[in-house]
């Protein structure tokens, strides 16, 4: 492992206890910021998944949170413990993502946001306003305890929803580093060049999709729990898909930091938007520009930049990488490489067999 | 049979301001290869400016105040297209599809900031009085937005592939390098284009908020089932967005008029969309990457 490695890991440790010891410091109106915060985090992921790895845009992503919303209100009422109902819900959105997705990813172009967009409105206006789904007006939303720990404190449901987010942010990062992680950014780059390297490109974007979705509703469960109520269903209309999109792009949308990044600021920016007068979707609106006229990815994007470019003047030296990303380690070799090559199954004339070897940048 | 035809002609008077939102969409989408989402965006914000700016605060007589909305909107298209998204085009479909939105909640909302959320009734140059037929009353300005789309449309139309500055629309659609190369002025007919674009959305504007005083998000569900018939023309035909926005027109108006569950309409229209996307075949998909200008 090599130092810098070991600065990021103590890094993450470091934001790993800071994120569980801060609601123990603090008032209880902020917790319901920390746990919006983390519940955004987990939808600006879905984005980050679906737009910066897949290079697909979705406006319907309200419309997914409003399911969330409705569908565990029903499940969490029937008595379903939260992590059955995480479950289901998430089953949910997959499905309805499914015949959103398969109709428009099978082509290519921009499909998939028109079809979201007319989902979104089809959802606002009819799905949303049907009694049998929706329950009747203001109803409300237990909070059952998760293992023990209550969440009818805002901190408990902090805390559960930290841990959610936490385990999806492992499994986007792992996914990252898997062969469908490359072939989802083969995809965002070029089509063409995926295709021709024998990538099957729907199914691919399909999948990407589902996942999506399945954390946009997840998310939408929490924000049930939060609230304690079911919002009425313009509060998931198109304009808010709208606001959600500018979440991750804010925040940075290639990056797993930029989707954490993006949900707090954009959670926290209410009471501050407050001070000013501002409305909150307009300040958004104007970050969302801003950031994409700048060219960099995000503020975790511009952070990445600033900080490499530091190291530079400082004569320090950064480690090259190629492409979009270079998820491992290096090894250390010491001038001698020898390891092992593991081969599961038979080799036969036509196998193909990857191996990559980078120089080492000391 | 009377009330079913009274839907019918309701639904071809409506189906003409979705027409034109397409008309809009379409011409931009051809020349720069950008679905501008904030079309919708656009038309409102023209059209509060003709209420609050021309007619409340100047006392501009409708008729110069309609003008007046039509520049505004033009100015809007060559501001959004040179500031926004001109810039960004560069830098993929993904850039620009998330710069439009962020132009659509920045006008959306600035609509509402300067003018407050009240949706007031605006004026229009034409009569409301009714023109009986079959059974349904349809006002004048029904029958004049008909008018004045079905001129536009046949106008674009000729524009588009009548006149050398439609051969070069077609030219730079078909390759800006090779455009440039021969000579055309790339930027300003891309710009042209815009400008274009944002009148259509203007009038669509005015027309529509005198029909419906809804909220400043209105237009753009008009722009949402207008995307949807442009679809069907695979974003190039004009004739064939035309076609499926009267259809959604006639669709949405015999949702309303046959089930009374509120939203059914967009329902409807959102299936319609699935269904076409399911029958469309690959190599017809036409919404494709940016090119390089």
């Amino acid at each position: 492992m090599t130092a810098n490695a070991t600065t990021k890991r103590l890094g993450l440790v470091a934001i790993a206890v800071a994120a569980v010891v801060w609601p123990f410091m603090t008032s209880r109106t902020i917790h319901f910021y920390g746990a919006l915060s983390a519940i955004y985090a987990l939808v600006a992921l879905s984005l980050v998944i679906l737009a910066g790895w897949t290079g697909q845009v979705s406006l319907g992503h309200a419309a997914f949170l409003g399911f969330g919303v409705y569908i565990g209100q029903k499940v969490l009422h029937a008595g379903v413990p939260v992590v059955v109902a995480v479950l289901i819900v998430a089953a949910f959105g997959a499905v309805v993502s499914l015949v959103l997705g398969v109709p428009s990813l099978r082509l290519r172009g921009v499909y998939l946001t028109i079809v979201t967009l007319a989902f979104g409105a089809a959802c606002q206006r009819y799905f949303f306003q049907l009694n049998s789904l929706r329950g009747y007006r203001s109803s409300t939303v237990p909070r059952p305890s998760v293992f023990g720990l209550s969440t009818q404190s805002d901190r408990g449901l902090y805390f559960v929803v930290l841990a959610v987010l936490a385990l999806a942010l492992a499994m986007a990062w792992n996914l990252r580093r898997s062969d469908t992680g490359r072939a989802l950014f083969a995809i965002r780059d070029s089509e063409d060049a995926a295709q021709a390297l024998a990538v099957r490109v729907a199914p691919y974007k399909i999948g990407a999709f589902a996942l999506s979705a399945a954390l946009a509703t997840t998310a939408g469960l929490f924000y049930g729990m939060l609230y304690g109520a079911t919002p009425g269903p313009d509060q998931f209309g198109i304009l808010q898909s709208f606001f959600l999109l500018a979440l991750p792009v804010v925040g940075g949308l290639e990056s797993l930091a930029g989707a954490v990044v993006g949900g707090a600021f954009l959670a926290t920016a209410q009471p501050l938007v407050n001070l000013f007068h501002i409305r909150l979707f307009l300040a958004t609106a104007v970050a969302l520009i801003l950031v994409a006229l700048s060219g960099h990815d995000g503020v975790t994007g511009m952070a990445k930049e600033m900080s490499n470019a530091i190291a530079d003047a400082l004569g320090m030296r950064t480690r090259v990488r190629y492409g979009s990303f270079v998820p491992d380690e290096p090894a250390t070799t010491n001038g001698h490489a020898h390891g092992v090559l593991r081969v599961r199954g038979a080799l036969q004339p036509g196998s193909l067999v990857r191996l990559r070897i980078r120089g080492s940048q000391s | 049979m009377t009330r079913f035809l009274g839907y019918v002609v309701a639904g071809l008077a409506n189906g003409t301001i979705y027409a034109l939102v397409a008309l809009g969409v379409v011409v931009v989408y051809r020349i720069s290869r950008v679905v501008n989402l904030a079309h919708g965006a656009m038309g409102v914000f023209a059209a509060f400016c003709f209420h609050y700016v021309f007619i409340k605060s100047w006392g501009a007589p409708v008729a110069v105040a309609s003008l007046l909305a039509l520049l505004v909107g033009a100015g809007l298209g060559i501001g959004v297209e040179r500031a926004f998204v001109g810039p960004v085009r560069r830098r993929g479909t993904l850039v620009t599809l998330v710069m439009t939105v962020g132009v659509l909640l920045l006008l959306t909302e600035l609509t509402v900031q300067l003018w407050g959320p009240d949706t007031p009734p605006i004026a229009s140059v034409f009569p409301d009085k009714a023109i009986k037929f079959g059974g349904t009353g349809v006002t004048a300005h029904q029958f004049a937005t008909a008018g004045s789309v079905l001129l536009l449309g046949i106008g674009l139309y000729f524009l588009l592939n009548r006149t050398r500055y439609g051969t070069a629309i077609e030219a730079i659609a078909e390759d800006p390098g090779a455009a440039r190369i021969v000579g055309l002025p790339v930027r300003r007919i891309v710009t042209a284009t815009w400008a274009i674009g944002g009148a259509s959305a203007a009038l669509a504007g005015i027309l529509y908020i005198h029909l419906n005083t809804l909220d400043q998000i209105s237009l753009t569900f008009v722009l949402i089932s207008s995307l949807v018939a442009a679809v069907l023309g695979g974003f190039n035909s004009l004739p064939l967005a035309v076609i499926g926005s009267l259809g959604v027109g006639v669709t949405f108006s015999l949702a309303q008029g046959y089930v009374s569950t509120p939203g059914f309409a967009e329902l409807v229209v959102f299936a319609a969309l699935l269904a076409i996307l399911l029958v469309r075949h690959r190599s017809q998909a036409a919404l494709e990457a940016v090119p390089e200008f």
